[in-house]
């Protein structure tokens, strides 16, 4: 199988540009592979996997797209990475992986932040969540409400997959979100990860006095990083921690004001972005990732598969996908809410008491990830998806819908059953 | 018996198989049926318009007119040949050519170059799978197009050769100055094949261009080639041209030149057979294949300059060889026994 795949690629910085380079080696084993991207340099290592062609949105080779049996979008929140991945596929057909389910992030970076189109992007909310969703999105461009709210109401994930063969999801609470709407194949795979080898050393001997707590990734406020630090500010005895904070932090001169107004500046420490390698030392290093999300866009999170690939135990937010796991392999946080803080405080006194009980979650974490996680599942998988869906006509569904709309001029105003006919069938389509 | 001959037209383009409908109509009124044309406007582009017009193919409605059966369907070409009929024959002159043989065509692929081109392509295969063996039975122009229809659908259909428009009017004349191309000017008849052989001819071999005028362009980049050559004095650009000057080129020609890529019949061999003038054509051409044996009834070449040169030159330099190719190809025609007689008891049988 000849298979087209859209994506981020490494050295980019997010995590999908991760996974893909997990995936290649194995997925390369199932399909003649094509990397396509916008991005002027890749790491080198990706062309042993596949070929890698670089494209103009405006001019895309469409011939050499035609030629693959099969493509694959990758679909995530960020504009800059996702804006013209997601362009490609409304004019070629494909499979989507939902990298995140609720999209408000990236289409309004599109639509008003670059392409500065207010009225299209109210017209598509208003098309997949009415006129109450409309109402919604006019208050978040009038700064109304946050987007991470409007995220919630209005996730506008339809709007990623209008041309979509099928759907890739990562989590069990996606799959039965959109399987609620949506007529298009979905299949949930669980997120794989072929990431660092296990760098951990038995460590903190009995009476340790500092116990390293660890926060990573692209940092904005849905981290929970502001109700951390002041978690940590509140803890009674925070002299016992230490917080290493990794990667790129969206609101960077906030938090560094509030390190500072909550004096915990000997307390944490900020690392900034790191190399791969690097980050799994500091991760085999540490007693305790704080990987918070709330609210959740609704994505299984490459950096839980990290953590784990290190026997890392973790604190996580009961929400999403995380909601999922089992209690035996991560120590749940309620967010948000007054129970945010009392929770954090409640693991941090336990892991205090009895570090050997979060040691064991780690070691657990780390089977989990190699009995669940394997990209050698995830590649069968999604080839036999893509062998399964490639043949599919959306155009059937558009030219049913254009017929419909047609349909609605021939109602003289005293019949209705064709308009309701019309309505009905653009309803199922 | 009161028989619909349904086709498909590009407006304002009219060729081969434009006659060949008409030419099938006057053949069954000669024969004492009632028979029209009804022929679907086709535009293929943006590529989804393809499927509308698959669609209002298949909502026409060709049982009746005016109170009265339509007793027969004659199915010539894509989409056309989708309306649903009861009694319905196709003879087809060839699928959407994009979706199969020419899909991947470096040069003359022209739907996968659309963003939404493969899935189209699908759908057309899907439809053309189904809905071709609705007919009671099935013949194509040529076995080259029944091979096609074969190789991509799996379905067997029989070739039905039918006479070129006003075969009984072809003649042979002196002459033998020119080589002789008639074709409508387009990238895949590959006038240009020709205009570069020129170049390697060693002889001042004359070449005559007629037909309509598909791509404008083309026209004028196949000039400017010829300029570059410096053979563009041995062309002559006659444009189109009626029938009856068509004739007389045949007939004065040394030979007819014809290179289209993998045609699906085409007209000029039968015709040049007719007018007993021998045919240049390429290994790669497709239905002409099936009429110009290499060194019995024309020339066969690669479709290389140089060797194409080299198949003028030799007819060029031996007269007799190109008269006796010519007759030849006059007599093997009329063993073909191809007539509108014989084509109306295959599709009326």
């Amino acid at each position: 199988m000849k298979l087209n795949w859209f994506s981020p690629l490494p050295p980019a910085k997010t995590g999908i540009a991760n996974f893909t380079e997990h995936l290649l080696p194995e997925l390369s084993r199932h399909a003649d592979l094509t990397l396509w991207t916008e991005q002027e340099s890749w790491s080198a290592e990706l062309e042993k996997y596949g070929t890698v062609r670089r494209y103009q949105a405006a001019d895309m080779d469409w011939r050499a797209l035609n030629q693959g049996d099969a493509t694959v979008y990758q679909i995530g929140n960020n504009p800059n990475f996702h804006g013209n991945i997601w362009k490609i596929s409304l004019r070629h057909p494909g499979i989507i992986v939902l990298h995140e389910v609720k999209l408000q992030h990236l289409f309004a970076g599109l639509f008003r932040d670059q392409w500065h189109d207010q009225a299209t992007y109210l017209e598509r909310v208003r098309q997949y969540h009415g006129q109450d969703g409309e109402k919604l999105a006019q208050q978040f461009l009038a700064g109304q409400l946050s987007l991470d709210h409007l995220a919630d109401r209005c996730p506008l994930t339809g709007l990623a997959l209008d041309n979509a063969q099928g759907v890739v999801v990562h989590s069990r609470q996606a799959s039965l979100q959109l399987k609620s709407n949506e007529r298009r194949p979905i299949v949930q795979l669980p997120l794989p990860y072929a990431g660092g080898r296990l760098r951990r050393r038995v460590s903190h001997l009995p009476g340790q006095e500092i116990y390293q707590l660890i926060v990573f990734g692209h940092l904005g406020d849905n981290r929970r990083l502001e109700q951390i630090l002041a978690a940590l500010a509140s803890f009674p005895m925070k002299e016992r921690f230490r917080l290493d904070i990794y990667g790129e932090l969206a609101f960077k001169t906030r938090i560094l004001n509030q390190i500072r107004e909550l004096h915990l500046s000997t307390l944490v420490f900020l690392h900034g972005y790191v190399q791969n390698e690097e980050l799994d030392e500091a991760l085999a290093s540490a007693d305790l990732a704080l990987n918070l999300r709330y609210p959740s866009m609704g994505e299984a999170s490459d950096s839980q598969l990290r953590i784990w690939s290190q026997a890392l135990p973790s604190l996580v937010s009961q929400t999403g996908w995380y909601e999922e796991l089992p209690e035996s392999i991560v120590g749940f946080v309620r967010s948000p809410g007054p129970e945010e803080e009392l929770d954090l405080h409640r693991h941090w006194h336990a892991l205090l008491a009895d570090p050997d009980h979060y040691r064991e979650l780690g070691r657990r974490g780390y089977e989990y990830l190699f009995e669940n996680h394997t990209v050698e599942n995830y590649a069968q998988q999604l080839v036999d998806f893509a062998r399964q869906v490639s043949g599919r006509a959306n155009l059937a569904s558009k030219l049913v819908r254009r017929t419909a709309e047609e349909m609605r001029h021939w109602d003289t105003g005293e019949d209705a059953s064709i308009q309701a006919a019309s309505q009905a069938i653009l309803a199922i389509v | 018996m009161k028989i619909l001959v349904t086709t498909s037209q590009v407006p304002f383009i009219s060729g081969g198989a434009e006659m060949h409908a008409q030419e099938l109509v006057v053949a069954l009124r000669a024969a004492g049926h009632q028979a029209e044309i009804v022929a679907i406007p086709f535009k293929w582009y943006p590529a989804e318009k393809i499927l509308d017009t698959m669609l209002a193919c298949r909502l026409l409605d060709l049982t009746e007119s005016c109170g009265s059966a339509i007793d027969l369907v004659i199915g010539l070409k894509f989409p056309a040949y989708l309306i649903p009929h009861p009694n319905k024959v196709l003879w087809i002159l060839h699928q959407h050519r994009q979706a199969y043989e020419l899909w991947d065509h470096p040069s003359y692929g022209d739907l996968i170059h659309a963003p939404n081109g493969r899935e189209v392509r699908e759908a057309i295969v899907r439809a053309d799978r189904l809905l071709i063996p609705e007919a009671r039975a099935l013949f194509t122009n040529s076995r080259n197009v029944s091979g096609r229809l074969k190789k991509f659908c799996g379905i067997d259909s029989q070739p039905l050769y039918h006479p070129p428009p006003a075969a009984e009017k072809y003649y042979c004349g002196q002459g033998g100055e020119y080589f002789y191309y008639p074709s409508h000017i387009c990238a895949i008849k590959r006038q240009e094949l020709l205009i570069q052989a020129l170049a390697h001819c060693r002889n001042p071999v004359q070449v005559l261009f007629s037909g309509g005028i598909d791509q404008p362009l083309l026209l004028e980049k196949l000039k400017s080639l010829a300029v570059a050559l410096k053979v563009d004095r041995q062309i002559r650009w006659l444009g189109g041209v009626s029938e009856e000057e068509k004739r007389e080129l045949y007939s004065k020609a040394l030979a007819l030149v014809y290179l289209p890529y993998d045609e699906d019949l085409g007209y000029v061999p039968l015709e040049a057979m007719l007018a007993a003038k021998p045919v240049i054509t390429c290994s790669d051409s497709g239905g002409p294949l099936e009429f110009v044996e290499s060194n019995q009834t024309g020339l066969v070449v690669a479709p290389q300059p140089v060797a194409l040169a080299a198949a003028l030159d030799q007819l060029w330099e031996n007269r007799t060889l190109a008269r006796q190719l010519g007759e030849n190809g006059r007599d093997h025609y009329v063993s073909l026994g191809i007539s509108w007689e014989n084509v109306l008891a295959r599709l009326l049988g």
